[in-house]
């Protein structure tokens, strides 16, 4: 039980995540899995099948949008309780970036498949991560307008 | 706790608040001394060597250049940010300043005390104007209506230091070598100013303005937007009508006590010792009133009454010096400006002006100095040079008073007008329309654009829309979409316009049906059947004998149609076939046409198909028993109960409509069941089903409501429904009161939890704290809901729009329009759930301990409460 409820806490601090209620997490956390990476793995690459997106538990992960995999350029390394992978979840398109393990990482994945059926089960989660996201988007836009 | 804990808790200071509240206060206290040491040396300087005589004049120079320097400042003021504008405003005083000390000290040039008068005068109004944007642009407006009395309070610590400085140093270093004081004082706060920004950065609700013409015509600009801005915004007009007046009331008092002080004291030594005095005790009274009383004065009787207390208290000085043209009055009058206008009016209107638009604020300050002070100056000037030559000098102190009478009246108006300017700031901040144009020419042609564009799914949903709202507008549409569409989009538009009369479309329909496949000719002939078109009669046999499920099913639904008697013995055998076959895609023909015609016969059939493994199947039996009063005692309930449990939200939506042919008593007993289901449309058909079969629909809703008796997503359509039925004003401000205390219970709550870190179960206490945080938003969210009925539905959508915003500056717009909703009490407690007043209020401390809020927790009729809270217990 507590390791769902650590679920359902790390769920809640991920962005994406953040605006949906514990109650509707619960059966998010239940259809979470558990992957561990070893430093210098590369999560996923350019183009793959965006098929799951990942939250992560504890570790360092680097985003990179080179195609070589010798170049190691990132553009945002992420740590614990932060979340990638997660655009491709809604929009079907492949990854647009490389993910490398910096760290040796652990990582919760979700599928697509399963996020989906949830939201047609649980309709309030997809207002939660509207909200998320669409309080990312007006965040990037302050920024935007700041800079 | 320490010291410094407990002094920040008395003065409502946050945890993380404790750093920079604390460099706001030496910074006002260094800007409020040297506005002392300024006030007392110019003053001083001006009456004893030049004249007090000159005072008119020098309100008419300071009228012309305050409107000369504020243009410049109105360039600037939104496009800069306020720590860098404040080192040019710093360094150009310091300038000006120290010019003035050589002309007096070395040069000895009289006409450089008049020039220090002015100079001091603009750099005051300056400084003081721009210390308040940059407060604004560090603080949001909940924290700056909780902070701002305690650094207005530092400010006028630095005025008592100031005044101690002059009562007791200006026989020793003489009145003129004060200047350099000043200098010193507003240099250190420059240097504090550039190491904050340094380290933290640009202010966090600084929002540059365009960028584009600069210069005078920008200033012009910026001026005349105010204006114009002024018109449109009933709060910048009152506010400014209100400055207006009461400048004059203001300097005309101020040239009637110093010319009082100006006789009573002889001496330059002994005016500005008792300019010394007069600031420090005045500034001692104000320090007390901003510290132990202002902002419990704000939270006890709110800024609109706190608006008026001002030229309440002025227009007694005004009696007190018509009647009385001596010390004392003078006394009283001082008291006024310096006491109450610093510990009460200059907060209170500091917060009004919050009330405009960001985008605004600058413009609006800039009009406020540019423009509405220096004409006021002009005004009084004018005037108190025209009376002087007057025999009676002293009638000028009606015109004082009048003016006095006029600023109480617009800040009435100002009263009335601040709440309504809040909530259209929030209003555009949230994105809420002020009205949707519907049923116009323009919406049914994007519908009909809509229908006829490519997409096949996007053109059902515009036809479906049309369909509902405008059905007389689809048919020629969705007749011009099928000419190029395939047969399965073709057959999803055709099913949509069933029920409309198709004798104008019946020969283009047959026209399609030739080009047709199976499925789509059974759609067509089920249309065609049911217009009972006689062209379509002839085909009903060749339909019921053909081996397509779906085309015989339509054959069956045509003999009943048609009440063809000679066919009825072989359709309903052919129905019986349908149904008991293997095949799903012959069962559901045969459903859909039951779902048409009911036959009494096919009952058990019905009944065995709900337990069907397919899915598609139990919802067509489901369709079908809604229809149909086939399931309708106690005992065969159990079949769509177990229903409700099935993960497809479809079925259990569906199963939920069945239950409205069930007893009332079966109903009310799973209503809670249908109702914490975590599909919405489950949860509003169950109140549909409660409202049609129960005998007490409200009744049972309010109880389930008001006495928790599910979660608060239940709640919330409980509330829907109850909403449907029940207009009874008093029972949803009972909801709302009942809803925002459960929402202060859960706040006393959460501030126990922390405090017992020793229990090992700290996941779960956290997880608890989450939930009970979400609770708050819940509670809130159903108080708002219940008030939506009592006070203005349009209002308490911006509240709560604002409330979700996620941005502190909207969500403190938010809670002082909550402050100012018809309820007062309702508004009280809904304030307080946000200004942190619950930890002194003893009602809802109702916990002593955690084992108090576990044991509460427990008791909560709230199934996920409980499981973390039985987690923690176990622990």
């Amino acid at each position: 039980m507590s390791d769902l409820f650590e679920r359902i806490l790390l769920l809640k601090q991920a962005p994406i995540f953040s605006k949906v209620s514990t109650e509707d997490l619960r059966v998010v956390a239940h259809e979470l899995e558990e992957e561990a990476c070893f430093i210098g793995e590369r999560v996923f690459d350019i183009n793959d099948p965006s098929d799951r997106m990942y939250i992560i538990e504890y570790g360092k992960i680097g985003i990179s949008l080179e195609t070589n995999p010798g170049k190691k350029e990132f553009i945002v390394e992420l740590g614990a309780k932060e979340c990638f992978g997660e655009m491709g979840m809604f929009d079907d398109k492949p990854r647009s970036a490389t993910a490398y393990v910096m760290e040796d990482s652990g990582l919760l994945a979700l599928e697509k498949s399963k996020l989906r059926a949830l939201i047609i089960n649980y309709p309030e989660l997809s207002l939660g991560i509207m909200g998320s996201i669409s309080s990312r988007l007006r965040d990037a836009n302050l920024r935007l307008k700041k800079n | 706790m320490n010291l410094p804990d407990r002094l920040a808790k008395f003065f409502l200071v946050k945890e993380d608040e404790h750093y920079s509240t604390a460099y706001f206060l030496v910074l006002f206290l260094l800007i409020g001394a040297g506005l002392a040491v300024g006030r007392g040396s110019a003053d001083t300087l001006f009456f004893k060597r030049y004249g007090i005589e000159y005072l008119p004049v020098m309100y008419i120079s300071f009228g012309i250049l305050l409107s000369i320097v504020s243009a410049m400042y109105a360039a600037f003021a939104d496009r800069i940010a306020a720590e860098k504008f404040f080192v040019v405003i710093i360094a150009a005083t310091t300038i000006l300043l120290l010019g003035c000390w050589v002309l007096i000290s070395v040069l000895q040039w009289s006409n450089a005390y008049p020039l220090y008068y002015l100079v001091y005068e603009v750099a005051s109004e300056l400084l003081m104007m721009h210390a308040l944007l940059y407060v604004n642009q560090n603080l949001e407006t909940m924290q700056a209506k909780r902070l701002t009395p305690l650094i207005f309070a530092a400010a006028q610590s630095g005025k008592i230091i100031g005044g101690l400085a002059l009562t007791f140093a200006s026989p020793v270093i003489g009145v003129q070598n004060f200047i350099l004081l000043w200098v010193a004082l507003i240099l250190i706060a420059l240097t504090l100013i550039i190491i904050r920004h340094r380290r933290s950065g640009v202010s966090p609700y600084f929002r540059s303005g365009k960028k584009g013409r600069k210069g005078l015509a920008y200033s012009i600009d910026q001026i005349i937007q105010g204006v114009q801005f002024a018109k449109r915004s009933r709060l910048l007009r009152s506010l400014s009508l209100a400055l207006f007046f009461i400048v004059i009331g203001f300097y005309i008092i101020t040239y009637t006590v110093n010319s009082i002080y100006s006789e009573t004291f002889s001496t330059e030594e002994s005016l500005s010792t008792f300019f010394g005095l007069l600031t420090v005790v005045n500034g001692t009274i104000a320090l007390l009133i901003q510290a132990f009383l202002t902002s419990k004065l704000f939270r006890i009787f709110g800024i609109k009454k706190i608006n008026l207390v001002f030229p309440v208290t002025t227009l007694t000085s005004y009696l007190f010096l018509i009647l009385s043209f001596t010390f004392p009055a003078a006394l009283f009058a001082s008291f006024n400006k310096e006491v109450i206008m610093t510990a009460i009016r200059s907060p209170v209107r500091n917060l009004l002006f919050n009330a405009l638009p960001d985008y605004m604020q600058g413009r609006a300050r800039a009009l406020s100095l540019a423009l509405v002070l220096p004409c006021a100056l002009i005004v009084t000037g004018g005037f108190l040079l025209f009376m002087q030559n007057l025999e009676e000098f002293r009638i000028y102190l009606y015109a004082g008073l009048f003016s006095v009478f006029v600023y109480l009246y617009y800040n009435i108006k100002i009263n009335s007008a601040y709440v309504n300017a809040i909530l259209s700031t929030l209003r555009a901040k949230v994105f809420i329309p002020e009205g949707v144009n519907t049923g116009s020419i323009e919406l049914i042609n994007q519908l009909k654009k809509g229908v006829v564009q490519e997409d096949s799914d996007i053109s059902v949903s515009y036809a479906k829309l049309l369909a509902k709202e405008y059905p007389e507008q689809v048919l020629q549409v969705v007749l011009e979409r099928i000419r190029t569409a395939d047969h399965a989009l073709s057959d999803r538009l055709l099913k949509l316009i069933i029920d409309i009369d198709l004798r104008e479309i019946e020969e283009e329909l047959w026209v399609i049906l030739k080009r047709s496949d199976n499925h789509l000719k059974a759609t067509i002939y089920s249309l065609l059947f049911n217009q009972k078109s006689s062209r379509a009669m002839i085909d009903v046999e060749s339909c019921v004998y053909d081996k397509n499920p779906r085309l015989c099913s339509v054959g069956i639904y045509g003999v009943f149609q048609y009440k063809i008697i000679a066919l009825e013995s072989k359709a309903k055998e052919a129905l019986g076939t349908l149904l008991e076959s293997k095949d799903s895609t012959a069962i559901l023909a045969g459903l859909q046409l039951l779902e048409q015609h009911y036959l009494e016969e096919y009952g058990p059939i019905l009944k065995k198909l709900l337990l069907h493994d397919s899915s598609q199947i139990v919802k067509a039996v489901l369709r079908v028993l809604y229809i149909w009063p086939v399931i309708t005692n106690n005992d065969e309930s159990s079949l769509l109960k177990n229903l409700l449990q099935q993960e497809d939200p479809e079925i259990r939506i569906l199963a939920v409509d069945c239950h409205i042919h069930l007893p009332a008593a079966v109903i009310e007993d799973s209503a809670l069941i249908m109702l914490e289901d975590s599909h919405p449309r489950v949860r509003e058909c169950a109140i549909e089903v409660l409202q049609n079969r129960s005998s007490n629909p409200a009744g049972l809703l309010f109880g389930w409501i008001i006495n928790n008796k599910c979660t608060p997503r239940a709640q919330q359509s409980a509330l829907h429904g109850l909403r449907l039925i029940l207009p009874d004003v008093a029972i949803y401000e009972r909801i709302a009161e009942a809803k925002v205390e459960d929402a202060l219970k859960c706040r006393a709550a959460i501030k126990i939890i922390p405090d017992n870190k020793v229990l090992t179960s700290q996941t779960a206490m956290q997880l608890l704290q989450a939930i009970l945080k979400e609770r708050i938003q819940q509670f809130v969210d159903l108080s708002l809901a219940s008030l939506e009925y009592v006070e203005d539905k349009s209002t308490i959508n911006i509240i709560r729009a604002g409330l979700k915003s996620g941005d502190n500056r909207q969500i403190a717009y938010a809670c002082e329009v909550m402050r100012h909703l018809k309820n007062r009490h309702l508004s009280k407690m809904l304030g307080q759930i946000y200004d942190g007043g619950i930890e002194k209020n003893k009602r809802y401390s109702i916990f002593g301990d955690f084992k108090d809020v576990i044991h509460w927790c427990t008791r909560r009729q709230d199934p996920w409460v409980q499981v973390v809270t039985k987690q923690i217990v176990l622990s």
